[in-house]
């Protein structure tokens, strides 16, 4: 042991005294902590039923809610591709009026097409101009 | 261990753990108190519970460690809402208490101030060997450190406290 130790030891010492004097009583504090154990024990089943109807409640939701996310899809799906299918069918009350068939006025107009040409044979290369 | 054993063990190391308590705490006597009693609870309501991995001193120094930091936060915070407007003022005055007359009071009151200006670790490691009589193994088993680090916390702090006192002595 050196001698620093030593000076140390000597002052724990003195230190080890004078606090085993002032220490409380062993009885006092143990038996404050056997009372508050059983102040403990008569709260908990309070905590215990708060926390089982906390849980129940939370269990009760999350299952609505689940149910509800396995349902709603289909059900906001179906109106929807409903009217697009009568959009498909939908057809002009003036369709009738027009000398064309049906539908050919929604038709893609066929592009450098002229009454002209039928009198003029013309051969146009499209090809050259795609990409412009 | 069944509560009759357990309450003939603790009431047998009660003055160390009171010992221990208070160095945990700063030498703040009613922290100490609380703390001690808070272990006891821990104790006594299977919170804690004595697995033999360890010796019973040292498990219960544990228990007390660990319920004396949770203190020490609990008062951190308290007085943290509560003297806010007397910031700057020293936490520990390392003063000698007015009924310190004798040279042993004397000595344990300069040795409380030399242990104040420590680090928590060195304070710990030094009151758990010169003071408990615990070897520097037992005490990083105490203060859940490696015993690497529990011997350079003993050598260094032993080191700046006999300078301390020495210091002190000298004036």
């Amino acid at each position: 042991m050196s001698d620093i130790e030593r000076e140390l030891r000597e002052h724990f010492g003195a230190l080890r005294a004078r606090d085993g004097e002032s220490a409380p009583e062993f009885r006092a504090a143990w038996t404050r902590a056997i009372e508050s154990t059983g102040a403990r024990r008569r709260r908990f089943p309070a905590y215990v039923w708060v926390a089982a109807a906390g849980l129940v409640v939370m269990a009760a939701g999350l299952a609505v809610r689940s149910a509800a996310r396995g349902t709603a899809p289909d059900d906001r799906r179906q109106p929807v591709s409903d009217a697009i299918a009568e959009l498909m069918r939908w057809t002009p009350p003036t369709d009738a009026l027009l000398p064309v068939a049906p539908g050919a006025m929604r038709a893609t107009p066929t592009i450098l097409r002229s009454v002209l040409d039928d009198g003029i044979p013309l051969t146009i290369d499209t090809t050259s101009l795609k990409g412009d | 261990m069944d509560r009759s054993e357990l309450e003939r063990e603790l009431e047998r190391l009660h003055s160390e753990s009171w010992g221990w308590a208070l160095a945990c705490l700063g030498y703040d006597r009613a922290s100490a108190e609380d703390a001690l009693q808070s272990a006891y609870l821990r104790i006594v309501s299977g919170q804690a519970r004595f697995d033999r991995r360890s010796s019973f001193r040292s498990w219960l120094f544990g228990v007390i460690r660990y319920t004396a930091m949770e203190e020490r936060r609990r008062r951190a915070r308290a007085s943290l809402r509560l003297t806010t407007a007397n910031e700057g003022i020293e936490a520990v005055d390392p003063a000698p208490a007015p009924d310190v007359v004798t040279e042993r009071a004397e000595r344990a009151a300069l040795l409380e101030a030399g242990l104040a200006a420590l680090s928590v670790r060195q304070r710990e490691v030094l009151q758990l060997v010169f003071y408990h009589g615990m070897t520097i193994e037992e005490a990083a088993g105490v203060m859940k450190v490696s015993l690497g680090s529990a011997r350079t916390h003993y050598e260094r702090g032993k080191q700046a406290l006999a300078q301390r006192i020495n210091q002190v002595d000298v004036r």
